[in-house]
This record gives C-alpha cells, sequence and structure tokens, in this order.
C-alpha cells in the first residue's frame, strides 16, 4: 500500500478497492470496519442493560438492581426492549461473520491445545477467528435465539400456552446464565488478559506483532494480498 | 393490604419472614350442592372491594361474565350437566383458593409482591408488583388477573381487611343459603366432611371435599357431589400442584446459576493473578 493510500484510509476508513477492514495500513492492521466496532459495542450496550435488568428479576439477590431502572415496574418494561435492540445489533454482526466462523480441522487442533494457550505458552495457527472465538460466536447466536424465543413467551404469557411457559421460564434462566458465564470468560480474555486486543474493537487496527502472534494465518492472508 | 395481620411467607425476599404469633388457619367453605345461583356474594365482592366490571356478553347462560377479570374476583360458574336424563346445573364459586402452598407467591420475582399471613390468607400487594405475570403462570388455579389500567396482577383477598378485623368476607355475608362459610380450617373441614357423609346418604356415592394436596390443601374448601370429577365443575383440576418448575428454578438455577457466575469471575481473577495480562514484544 503506497503512502498516499494510507492517508486516505485513515480518512474515509477505507481502501481505494473498498475494503473496510482486513489490510495492512503502515506498522498497523485494521481487523474491524468502523461499521463493525460501531455495532460491537452497540450488542454491548444493550447486553449489559439487558443482563443488569435481566439480573433484577432472576434472583433476589439481584433486585435492588431495579433502581437502575426506575424501579421493579419499569424494569420488567424496559428489559424486552433492551434484549430487542441487543439482538437487531446482533444479526448485524451474525450476517457480516457467519462464513468466517464456520468450523475448520485447524480449530479442533486449537481446542486441544486449549490448555496451553491459557498459560500463554502457545497460540495454535489460525485464521482471522481462533477456535475460542467460533465457538463463543456460535453459543452466542443459539443463546440470543433461546433467549429471544423463550423471552417473547415470558414477555406476553397470556398469550401462550401453559406447557410452553412451563419450559420458557427455565430454559430462559439456564441460557442466561451460560450466556453471562461466556461473556464474563469473553470480556476477560479480550480486554484484561491479552494485551492488545482491546484496540481491534476501539480503534480497529492491532499492532503486526499482535496480528503474527494471535493470527499467524489470518496476517498471512492479507499481507499477501 | 392490612398491616395489622402477620407473615408467614413473602415473595422473593431473602431471611426469614417477619410474622412471630400463631394464628389459627381461617378457611371459607363452599357447599355446591346448596349454591342456588342467586349471585349475591359476587355482587357483594364487587361492593365491598369497590370494583365495577366491563360490560358483560350474552353467551346463552345465566353466568355473569364468561371469566374471572382484574376487577372481578368472584365468579359463579354455571355448568350444564346431565343426570339420569335430566337438565341439572353444576354451580362453583370460582376465585383465588388461597393454596397453602401457593404457586403465585413462589413464582413472583418482586420482594414482597405476594404475601400469605400466618392465618394462611394470601395476598398481593400491587405497590410492590411489577406486571410481570409470573404469578398467572405459577397459579394451578389459572386466578390472577392483570388490570389493563394498571399493569398489575389481581385477584380476591379474601376480604384480608375485613378479617384483620374480626369480620368475615363480604360474600360470606351476603349468601342467603348458608352454602358460603368462614371460620377456621378444622372447623369447616369437620362440617364439610359432615355434608360431604349426608351427601353420600343421598345418592351421591363420590361427594367429597375438595381440599388439594398438591398445593399443600387450600384456604377456601368445596363440597363437591361429584367429588371424583371435579373438571366438570367449569374445569377445576383433579390433581393440581405447584409447577415443578418452580421448584427447579428457586431450589437448584437460581442458587447454582448465582455460584456459577461467581466462580467464572474468581476463575478470571485467579487466572489474572497467576498469569498476569500477556504482552507481545516487537
Amino acid at each position: 500500500m503506497s503512502n498516499g493510500e494510507a492517508v486516505a484510509v485513515r480518512i474515509s476508513g477505507s481502501t481505494a478497492t473498498g475494503q473496510t477492514e482486513d489490510f495492512v495500513q503502515g506498522d498497523l492492521v485494521v481487523r474491524h470496519s468502523l461499521a463493525v466496532r460501531v455495532m460491537h459495542w452497540w450488542v454491548t450496550l444493550f447486553f449489559i442493560l439487558a443482563f443488569l435488568s435481566g439480573s433484577a428479576l432472576f434472583s433476589a439477590r439481584f433486585f435492588f438492581l431495579t433502581n437502575l431502572f426506575g424501579g421493579g415496574y419499569a424494569t420488567r418494561q424496559v428489559h424486552p426492549w433492551f434484549s430487542i435492540l441487543f439482538i437487531s445489533g446482533f444479526i448485524f454482526l451474525f450476517l457480516r461473520w457467519v462464513k468466517q466462523m464456520a468450523w475448520a480441522a485447524s480449530d479442533t487442533n486449537w481446542i486441544g491445545n486449549f490448555n496451553r494457550y491459557m498459560r500463554y505458552e502457545e497460540i495454535p495457527d489460525t485464521g482471522k477467528f481462533n477456535a475460542g472465538q467460533k465457538l463463543f460466536f456460535w453459543a452466542a447466536s443459539l443463546g440470543g435465539l433461546a433467549l429471544l424465543l423463550t423471552g417473547v413467551v415470558i414477555w406476553f404469557p397470556t398469550s401462550f400456552p401453559l406447557w410452553l411457559r412451563f419450559i420458557s421460564y427455565p430454559l430462559h434462566e439456564t441460557v442466561f446464565i451460560l450466556f453471562a458465564i461466556a461473556v464474563i470468560y469473553h470480556f476477560y480474555i479480550s480486554v484484561l488478559a491479552l494485551g492488545g486486543t482491546l484496540r481491534a474493537m476501539t480503534r480497529g487496527t492491532v499492532t503486526r506483532t499482535w496480528a503474527i502472534t494471535h493470527h499467524a494465518r489470518w496476517y498471512e492472508e492479507i499481507r499477501r494480498k | 393490604m392490612p398491616s395489622n395481620m402477620e407473615i408467614r411467607r413473602v415473595s422473593a425476599t431473602l431471611g426469614p419472614p417477619t410474622g412471630v404469633r400463631e394464628a389459627a388457619k381461617v378457611a371459607k367453605l363452599i357447599d355446591t350442592t346448596t349454591c342456588i345461583g342467586c349471585k349475591a356474594c359476587e355482587l357483594a365482592c364487587q361492593e365491598w372491594n369497590d370494583l365495577r366490571s366491563e360490560v358483560t356478553e350474552q353467551l346463552g347462560t345465566y353466568q355473569t361474565l364468561p371469566d374471572l377479570t382484574s376487577n372481578f374476583w368472584n365468579l359463579i360458574r354455571f355448568q350444564d350437566h346431565e343426570k339420569n336424563g335430566e337438565f341439572v346445573w353444576l354451580l362453583r364459586k370460582d376465585q383465588c383458593m388461597h393454596c397453602d402452598d401457593p404457586g403465585c407467591l413462589k413464582a413472583c420475582p418482586a420482594p414482597g409482591a405476594i404475601v400469605q399471613y400466618n392465618n394462611g390468607i394470601v395476598d398481593f400487594n400491587q405497590a410492590n408488583c411489577i406486571g410481570c405475570g409470573y404469578c398467572i403462570s405459577g397459579c394451578p388455579f389459572a386466578i390472577p388477573r392483570i388490570s389493563k389500567n394498571t399493569g398489575r396482577v389481581y385477584k380476591c383477598t379474601l376480604c384480608a381487611d375485613r378479617v384483620s378485623l374480626g369480620l368475615e368476607p363480604a360474600c360470606i355475608k351476603a349468601c342467603p343459603t348458608g352454602c358460603l362459610q368462614f371460620g377456621t380450617k378444622g372447623n369447616l373441614l369437620d362440617i364439610a366432611e359432615k355434608r360431604v357423609e349426608q351427601l353420600k346418604s343421598q345418592g351421591f356415592k363420590t361427594a367429597a371435599v375438595y381440599d388439594p394436596p398438591g398445593v399443600g390443601g387450600t384456604h377456601v374448601i368445596t363440597v363437591l357431589a361429584y367429588g371424583d370429577r371435579p373438571e366438570l365443575y367449569g374445569g377445576l383440576p383433579r390433581n393440581p400442584t405447584v409447577p415443578l418448575y418452580l421448584g427447579i428454578m428457586k431450589t437448584a438455577l437460581k442458587p447454582v446459576g448465582n455460584f456459577l457466575m461467581l466462580l467464572a469471575v474468581v476463575g478470571a481473577f485467579a487466572h489474572f493473578m497467576r498469569y498476569g495480562k500477556r504482552e507481545d514484544k516487537e
């Protein structure tokens, strides 16, 4: 990439060929486009709001959180809407990433080395998304769908038969628990544990070293282009 | 919600409930065999509780409304029945049964929105209600109704306000045949059993007292001529139980879920303390 083109990228956020991510820009590598980052923060915001308002209704221990939303009645009113806004952003990310999230043989290898990965001993060769990210993507997609379907039943209880409600309440809570644990891990690994990762979602760029270390095959692919 | 009655159970609240004094368990007895369908109890309920019902629709029956509503808590159900080729009515007073083990209270996520007093009455406190409708699903008798105006649930209070002052519920006061009685549950069970014996001697071999054990018994007990078929009486459930999912959620999901989420945070913290932040040197 020429210097002039790099300047153009900085201003418009895309290359001359219309690429918005997955290209080298000087010392940096553009990992996520502006649109992806905005939508990821969108789902982050509404996940947190849905999580807090949902926690308040999940357990008496967390009912105090209803104060954040103007009381119990208001919390029950806004919780489904937070979720709808979360889902709307999630659909964008899902469509954007679904092809890249297909499982490959190397992903099984990555999972086999998970212990070594967490001990910072080795990072197996991966494309743009590693197996952990793919698992989180699919868990969030299926979990989001399950929360949406059971959530609609809980939202309008008198519109659905009793047996469906009997399934929906415990399923909604089970998926909520698993989703929460997955997000705790997602947040920890990307913000606190692996240095240089968070900027992929703030500036959209990562360093070359980070790209080579964490996603070697992805870096090779975009470098050759 | 009367403040002078002590509380035995309270929804979504940590720690023990506040009632320290024993109270006699009260009950209402409904003898469906001596009910004449006069609906005086319906009117008394509306008057005492100052409720104004919606306009009804004619469904070819004497029943006042097709169903209970958020401001109609006491409905005499008129069920057609054929006995030896003759038409008879099976009349039942449909209302909150005041379960001793209330599914609504167990399902409620709002602290203090549903209480059970020491005398067994189950009461809603609309000031604390969040309008989620969980109680509607948790109730084995499908009683609570959400008000379109307030978004909160309502049902029969067993006239807790009157009972707290030593008065009997309004419907009891109005009943002209004595088919409604109010007193301690023990006394009323004796009266009900005597009535059942009488009915049996009159040829109603399956007459029984409806006091279903699946909900810990109820504080509204009913004498049925056809005790083996409660569903004849406008769909009274044969074996009502506190829904299984409530037990799973209360005793397993919530504590286990809270523990697992805490464990995830502790796990992340432990990992951070052991391995720290990974920095990739240039």
